[in-house]
């Protein structure tokens, strides 16, 4: 989706021959293909974290380092998959999830609205991101490809080497739960109810 | 609710996000008309469409991330430079058009010019010019039959790897100029 559909267009193998001979050309079209994959994964497993850029780049470092070890059998983007989750999980091992407050997310809101529909979009937004990050991380896996990676149920299939079925009912039960966890604290709201 | 909305509850993500058959889409419209917990549902799923929708604004740029990788990892920029594998068969095919191009073009002049210097001007020259001749003379005639099969394999080779290098110093380049 949104990827370039040009003529000159080179596939996942010829991007990899290039690296390997060193071009960096090739290795920095590889990484801005796989950006939007890699992303979403460490997004999904970090939450809204400063460091998420950072963990991006390092598994694009690691991606680089064992792409001689590739073997064409398989996907590209599931082998990037793992190393990318691989990657974020020795991330949440090491550094203690500071589980940054929710008011500090830094969102960009569209700028025709007036003050007060941004501040309401902006409030929304966080709202959003602090239910998502109660999901389950699958629930959480699929919804950020889709949506942040902006990637088809095909390519999320392909990634995470899921059956379609069963990445489309993954979507539509966290979108459910995403719901319930949405309902469930507008009624505490309501009833003036706050947690210890 | 009723047990039609649970079924329909199931569907309504799916409805959302467009992504239902006109079977089952007729269903929810039919539904949802007249069902107003799942309206309000199903408005919750559009509006949560519409938030994740704008979800990935919040992805940096690719093409930045992938500079700072490669600027990362110190990988320089070499966009036209061709590798040295690729470099070496052509550098040996185009000195051997010209070295090859070059005898051919020498040793008629070196003929003429021994006939002329042999004609005489000068003395040192004719002199020269004669025992040039001379040697060229007393060549023994089993020697120029030595000589003309080494030409002869000479020139095979000559041309053999003058093909094998062209042949991969061009396949290598095209090779290249796909990257
Ligand atoms: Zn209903």
């Amino acid at each position: 989706m949104g990827e370039g559909t040009g003529v000159t267009r080179q596939n996942d193998p010829e991007l990899i021959a290039g690296a390997l001979q060193g071009s960096e050309k090739a290795f920095r079209k590889l990484v801005e293909r796989y950006h939007p994959v890699v992303y979403s994964v460490v997004r999904a497993v970090l939450g809204d974290r400063d460091d998420v850029e950072d963990v991006v780049q390092e598994v694009f470092i690691k991606v680089y380092r064992g792409l001689a070890k590739f073997r064409q059998e398989a996907k590209f983007s599931t082998w990037i998959y793992r190393i990318a989750r691989n990657e974020a999980m020795n991330t949440v091992g090491k550094k203690l999830v500071s589980g940054q407050p929710i008011e500090e997310v830094l969102v960009e809101t569209p700028a025709h609205l007036r003050p007060d529909e941004q501040f309401h979009r902006r409030a929304q937004r966080s709202e959003l991101e602090g239910h998502m990050a109660r999901l389950d991380q699958d629930y959480r896996m699929v919804l950020e490809l889709r949506y942040m990676g902006e990637k088809s149920y095909a390519q999320i299939s392909e990634t995470m080497g899921l059956p379609m079925g069963t990445v489309k009912s993954y979507i539509h039960r966290a979108k459910i739960e995403l719901k319930k966890l949405m309902t469930r604290q507008t009624t505490e709201t309501r009833a003036g109810l706050r947690k210890p | 609710m009723t047990t039609n909305c649970e079924h329909i509850a199931r569907l309504l993500p799916a409805y959302a996000e467009d992504g239902l058959d006109a079977g089952d889409k007729a269903r929810v419209d039919a539904h949802v008309s007249a069902c107003e917990v799942c309206r309000e549902s199903l408005a919750f799923f559009t509006q949560l469409e519409g938030s994740l929708a704008e979800r990935h604004t919040l992805r940096p740029a690719a093409s930045a991330s992938a500079r700072r990788v490669v600027e990362r990892m110190g990988l320089r920029p070499q966009r036209h430079a061709v590798p040295l594998l690729t470099r070496f068969p052509a550098m040996v095919s185009v000195a051997l058009v010209i070295s090859g191009v070059a005898a051919l073009l020498l040793r008629g002049w070196m003929q003429e010019l021994a006939a002329r210097v042999a004609m005489g001007s000068g003395e040192f020259m004719r002199d020269l010019g004669t025992a040039f001749s001379v040697l060229l003379e007393r060549l023994p005639a089993g020697m120029e039959a030595v000589a003309a099969v080494n030409e002869w394999i000479l020139t095979t080779v000559y041309f053999g790897v003058l093909a094998l290098t062209l042949l991969t110093g061009s396949w290598m380049v095209l090779r290249y100029a796909r990257e």
